[in-house]
């Protein structure tokens, strides 16, 4: 139910980027034909139990994040305190206490972040990280840089025609093949999973003719190699992509309209 | 029946295609026999027939229509004219594994053997439907496992192999190979010392095909001589237009490989390159005969021709290869260099480098990506470094371009 949630999200949010505007309205009334599409009647009790369940789960995260975030406040508060009489008794013992505390404390803070910026089966980041990170309140982006939309071909196909499992695991050889040539190669990036079998990468300081060039490579690479399953199904890892320049205050929408039908072509 | 027969001329069906092989029938001929082999061939093409028709329908619940046949010396073919699915073709494989691997096959005198199975399967319309069936048992015996099937959305890896075959040929008869030069400097003053060539080949759009693409299938096509053939003769072009030295990579049988050798000697006899140039020999650990390779070592430095190890430190190469091979460099592998900055493979690092130095021999780090790496590197008193800190390949337009700058 969750993935076909994640689905109907994907479609919708895909659908309604188009609009200028984007109001609460269209959105539900997207989300509503997509559901029907994939057969899902939303007013079903079992559905509407299940997506109860995704709402108290989701409830449940951002509760556990308040409570980390007072908790650590409150940590702060008292760190201070201590520090303040450290600081004047020249203390090393308490200071150094702190200064583990405070590593704790930071530490605890990443972790709560990455849940909810972080896709949590690739650990790539997820669109909510965009709408932080690179956009302004109007959706125009607050850098310039190069934007590579990455699809992962087949993986609907093998999911749909072998198992969720053996597509999830092509998602993350090939992840992992990019990552490691572009990181071989020195790209500094970061991904983002965009859709299900859909990943934007953001590249600075790299030319776009260069990284055309290495990823056209690394695509040749990929459809050299052939995967096996346990089961002893044999597929082949295939993606395509296109890339784009981008600059401040371009619209992400545009652009991201543009990506879509570089890939298409 | 005549639905049957009319299934196998149309060739818009789907077929289901299982390549039978026997492992390691060579074993079983040389140990027993080529009769007992050929005994053990009659008794599998025999037992198959009789799972074929016992068995398999009982798992289709159909009568099949099918051509069982014995291929080539221990593979046998079992087509089945219908599109099965992924479950009954697995059912289908167990079966046949099951039954061949717990037979007893009779030899001559007496005496009885068990055997194993590898099993590759496919489906499809298209007319060379075995190729692909061949990929899954080639994939099977590589991994070691007793079955794979290929799944037929992947067929069109074909056309991408006819690509690339045209584009090889194509930089051949355009000669467009190109070699692409990475600095190697001095760690005292960072000068250039000399560049080390990369073999670049470019598709239909100009773009370029790193090595990692084109490098072991041009072997696979038997284009690979072709290509060297032309970047040794730019190299050769390079050092004589510019006065740079350079340095190329060649494995082991591409020292033993005369065409290249005589490019090679022709360069140097002709032209009188062999001050200015340096030959890395890749994958060291793979020389079987050091006695050729030190012959060829000994004729090219007859010229003047300076010889390095490339990747040292890397899968299995050892101390061994310094001491059999003339050399006057070794590269240091770029995993160890990448790791530089933990302990242990500094010490590691720092070993090859007294060891060279022991033996006068000049040390190169490769994979110098960072100022921290080059850092290190020079700690150890490293002569020469690589990598993308100085610079990612480039044309040799671009490298003339800065030089002339400077």
């Amino acid at each position: 139910m969750k993935n076909k949630l994640i689905q109907i999200t994907d479609l919708s949010i895909n659908e309604v980027l188009r609009n200028e505007i984007i109001l609460p309205s269209l959105y539900f009334k997207t989300f509503d034909e997509n559901a029907k599409n994939l057969k899902i009647d939303l007013n079903n009790e079992k559905e509407q139990k299940e997506i109860e369940h995704l709402i108290f789960d989701e409830f449940s995260t951002i509760n556990d994040y308040m409570n980390t975030t007072i908790n650590s406040i409150e940590t702060l508060s008292v760190a201070t305190k201590i520090a303040k009489v450290a600081i004047k008794n020249n203390d090393v013992k308490s200071l150094e206490k702190i200064q583990n505390s405070m590593s704790n404390l930071e530490e605890e803070l990443k972790l709560l972040r990455d849940e909810i910026y972080r896709d949590p089966f690739t650990k790539t980041y997820n669109k909510k990280w965009i709408y932080k990170n690179l956009l302004d309140q109007d959706s125009k982006l607050k850098e310039k840089g190069i934007f590579v939309l990455l699809h992962i071909k087949d993986f609907a196909y093998i999911k749909e025609e072998h198992n969720e499992l053996i597509a999830n695991n092509l998602l993350i050889f090939i992840l992992n093949f990019l990552n490691r040539q572009l990181k071989k190669e020195g790209v500094s990036y970061q991904s983002v999973r965009f859709f299900h079998d859909t990943f934007l990468i953001l590249v600075k300081e790299e030319s776009r003719t260069n990284l055309n060039t290495l990823l056209l490579n690394i695509m040749e690479m990929i459809k050299n190699t052939t995967l096996k399953s346990k089961s002893g199904i044999v597929l082949q890892a295939r993606f395509n992509f296109s890339t784009l320049e981008y600059r401040k205050n371009d619209k992400f929408q545009i652009i991201l309209e543009s990506l879509t039908q570089g890939l298409n072509e | 029946m005549l639905h049957s027969l009319r299934y196998l001329k149309d060739k818009n069906n789907t077929h289901t295609i299982f390549l039978i092989d026997i492992l390691y029938m060579k074993d079983i001929n040389y140990v027993y026999g080529y009769k007992n082999g050929d005994l053990v061939i009659s008794q599998v093409l025999k037992l198959l027939n009789e799972i074929v028709k016992n068995e398999i329908p009982k798992i289709l619940n159909k009568v099949l229509t099918y051509k069982l046949k014995h291929l080539y010396i221990d593979i046998f073919e079992f087509k089945i004219y219908a599109n099965l699915s992924l479950k009954k073709i697995q059912k289908i494989k167990d079966i046949i594994l099951l039954k061949i691997e717990e037979h007893d096959f009779y030899l001559d005198k007496d005496n009885s053997i068990n055997i194993n199975l590898t099993i590759g399967c496919t489906k499809g319309k298209i007319e060379d439907l075995r190729i692909y069936a061949e990929k899954a048992l080639n994939n099977a015996k590589l991994n070691y496992s007793d079955f794979a099937y290929f799944d037929p959305h992947f067929f069109n890896e074909q056309d991408n192999k006819s690509n690339l075959i045209k584009t090889l040929q194509y930089n051949i008869s355009e000669k467009k190979v190109e070699p692409y030069l990475q600095k190697i400097v001095s760690c005292k003053d960072q000068s250039i010392y000399k560049y080390e060539a990369l073999m670049r080949v470019f598709d239909k759009d100009d773009n370029i095909l790193y090595p990692a693409v084109f490098i072991e299938k041009s072997k696979k096509f038997r284009l690979y001589t072709k290509l060297m053939a032309i970047l040794i003769k730019k190299v050769s072009l390079y050092i004589r237009t510019y006065k740079i030295n350079i340095s190329i990579n060649l494995d082991f049988s591409d020292m033993l490989n005369p065409k290249l050798k005589k490019i090679i000697i022709d360069e140097l006899k002709n032209n009188h390159i062999g001050e200015m140039l340096t030959i890395e020999i890749l994958e060291s650990q793979k020389i079987t005969n050091y006695e050729l390779v030190n012959d060829f070592i000994q004729e090219v430095k007859g010229y003047g021709v300076k010889v390095a190890i490339d990747d040292f430190g890397s899968g299995f190469s050892n101390y061994d290869n310094i001491l059999n091979l003339n050399i006057d460099y070794i590269k240091i592998d770029g995993s160890l260099i990448k790791n530089i900055d933990t302990d242990i493979y500094r010490s590691l690092i720092k070993s090859i480098v007294d060891f060279s130095k022991l033996h006068k021999i000049k040390v190169v780090a490769e994979f110098v990506s960072d100022l921290k790496i080059l850092r290190y590197v020079k700690t150890l008193d490293i002569d020469y470094a690589q990598g993308y800190y100085f610079n990612k390949p480039q044309h040799i337009k671009e490298i003339i371009g800065e030089k002339n700058e400077k």
